[in-house]
């Protein structure tokens, strides 16, 4: 670079324009930076979050209750036409059905806990239940119904009835050994049945028994059918919009939990990107600013142009030398930017570490980012500054 | 190169009476080679032609031809070729940088044609009499200071024609004789010619012709 074109022409500047947008620049360069990283960051554990629960992912359907409900029974159950529309939603991998009870239940547990109650059974097909042992299947002739139990309510139980009614709390595996006496009644008949725990389900909260023992237990105590009010579906994604609206539009209700850690990622990323468009206004501004600033340079220096063209500079000359500038000047922010977004990308990964999130960093695309948008501002530069100096 | 003006009139002396000029609304030749002596009183134009010649002002009607060539759609790029490789200049208002030393406003015009080394200027500027002022701002220096410093800067280049706009006008007879001599061998080694105004007469040069403008 010719030093003396460098003298004549950047003494003309003004040197706090060309600091506070230098500033700008960086400030923009870094925020928008940043909000890319942790983009990509939060992107990557809400995957392995995913991933790490059921996946693909099972998830409770049923009919929002309303008075309606209360009154007519038959409501809150699924027709036959509105499971089948549901079944071709293309996110739908699965669906299945629970069956309840039409007869009466109880339960005599007053020899093992002094407890003696009403229940109720349902029954899903096996492929939905998470934990299916070789027992929990009906034969008839055995007159034994084994019954898989929600973790849940053994914990409602332990937690919440047993510790204040001073009653004992109850392990698993001693809830497994203890067997009781279930009575069936119905269409004026009265059976005894002797019933036990065979394994706990995290997916399903409810009481479930074999399909099978459900089919002939309605049949054999109850008349006709009753649609089910309550479907188990699989999809691949239960943060997928489509299934949220379809959800909202049917006024069918799901259990949200897992739904819930999605929802936090997005209002996450939604800020993060709400970040990302001020680091980029920060970077289009200080942009202008260096445009002005050039523009500056040229009017000022208007007289001293017209010298060296009659010397017979080009023009070219003259503006490669503020690109040149420019140049400079993104190569000093775009390290300063670099080296203060590594130590911030520490700074939150360490924040994100005590609450129990382990943050991968993937540096490779914000530097790409930051590449192709100070490529980009070069590129207008360069444009604009041969249509400036004329 | 041979230089043709073609009935050229510059606008500000449109409503003048221009019958005497051997330029303007005439049809005139430069051969290459030549010293010319442009002679005017003030006010007929020697400079505008100057700058018509160098591509400065284009405030006239008429054309320029350079080698059989109109110059009136030369390109910027195609001027600064031609300022570069075939026409220097010393203004009469000289163009120097002021904020520059003498030295850097001639090494400018060196850096842009690599013609000679740099050693030449100081060697130059000593035939002038101009060593002590190389290191000098041209804002603090004497006008006859200048015009050596603007002469010297013209001959860092090639050329076929030196266009000088009353170069020794604040220079003593001893220093423009000096001057003359360093600008007279610059052209012979170029083989190349030049324009010279001039208010009246003056012995310099080895002058061809003398045109009035």
């Amino acid at each position: 670079m010719n030093r003396l074109l460098w003298k004549i022409l950047l003494s003309k500047q003004g040197k706090w324009q060309f600091f506070i947008a230098g500033t700008g620049l960086c400030a923009g360069l870094l925020i928008m930076l940043l909000s890319v990283q942790l983009y990509g960051d939060l992107q990557q554990v809400l995957k392995t979050q995913q991933s790490r629960e059921d996946e693909p992912a099972y998830l409770l359907i049923n009919k929002e209750v309303s008075l309606l409900n209360t009154f007519d029974k038959t409501i809150s159950g699924f027709k036959t036409e509105e499971i089948e529309d549901f079944n071709k939603q293309k996110f739908i991998l699965d669906i299945g059905e629970f069956q309840t009870n039409r007869f009466g239940i109880s339960a005599d547990l007053t020899m093992q806990i002094g407890f003696s109650t009403d229940l109720f059974f349902e029954s899903v097909p096996n492929e939905f239940i998470d934990n299916v042992p070789d027992e929990f299947i009906w034969e008839a002739e055995k007159k034994f119904i084994p019954v898989i139990v929600s973790t849940e309510f053994l914990n409602l139980y332990n937690f919440g009835y047993a510790m204040t009614q001073g009653l004992p709390q109850l392990p698993k595996a001693a809830i497994q050994m203890i067997p009781f006496d279930v009575t069936l009644s119905g269409k004026g008949k009265k059976q005894k049945f002797s019933a036990r725990v065979v394994a706990f389900s995290e997916r399903i909260p409810s009481v479930l028994v074999p399909w099978e023992f459900m089919n002939w237990a309605n049949a054999e105590f109850a008349d006709g059918t009753k649609a089910p009010s309550r479907l188990i579906i699989k999809v691949s994604d239960p943060g997928d919009e489509q299934l949220k609206n379809y959800l909202a539009e049917k006024k069918f209700i799901t259990n949200t939990e897992r739904m819930g850690v999605q929802k936090a990622g997005a209002v996450l990323k939604m800020f993060v990107t709400i970040a990302a468009t001020i680091g980029l206004l920060f970077v289009g501004l200080s942009f202008v600013i260096f445009l002005i600033n050039f523009q500056l340079i040229l009017s000022r220096a208007q007289q001293e142009i017209d010298m060296l063209l009659l010397l017979g500079y080009t023009r070219q000359s003259i503006s490669r030398l503020l690109n040149f500038q420019f140049v400079m000047v993104l190569i000093l922010v775009a390290i300063i930017a670099w080296l203060a977004h590594l130590m911030a990308v520490n700074k939150v990964h360490g924040f994100f570490a005590e609450n129990g999130f382990i943050l991968q960093s993937e540096h490779l695309i914000p530097f790409i980012a930051g590449i192709s948008l100070l490529a980009l501002m070069l590129v207008v530069n360069v444009v604009v500054m041969r249509f400036s100096v004329r | 190169m041979i230089l043709r003006l073609e009935n050229l009139l510059p606008f500000p002396l449109e409503d003048q009476d221009v019958s005497v000029s051997q330029v303007w609304k005439k049809n005139k030749e430069f051969n290459s080679g030549k010293f010319m002596r442009l002679q005017a009183a003030s006010g007929k134009g020697k400079s505008t032609l100057i700058h018509i010649i160098y591509g400065r002002r284009k405030d006239f009607t008429g054309k320029v031809f350079f080698e059989g060539t109109e110059v009136g759609n030369f390109s910027p790029s195609k001027w600064a070729e031609v300022r570069q490789q075939k026409f220097s200049i010393v203004f009469q208002e000289l163009m120097l940088f002021p904020d520059l030393t003498g030295f850097e406003n001639i090494f400018l015009k060196l850096k842009l044609t690599g013609y000679y080394e740099k050693e030449i200027i100081p060697e130059m500027a000593e035939r002038l009499g101009a060593g002590r002022l190389l290191q000098k701002k041209c804002g603090i220096m004497s006008f006859g200071e200048r015009q050596r410093i603007a002469i010297i800067r013209a001959l860092m280049q090639p050329f076929e024609w030196l266009l000088l706009d009353e170069p020794f006008s604040h220079l003593d007879p001893g220093n423009s004789k000096l001057a003359a001599e360093l600008i007279a061998e610059e052209c012979k080694k170029r083989n190349a010619g030049a324009l010279i105004t001039a208010l009246e007469q003056d012995d310099f040069f080895n002058y061809d012709e003398t045109v009035i403008v």
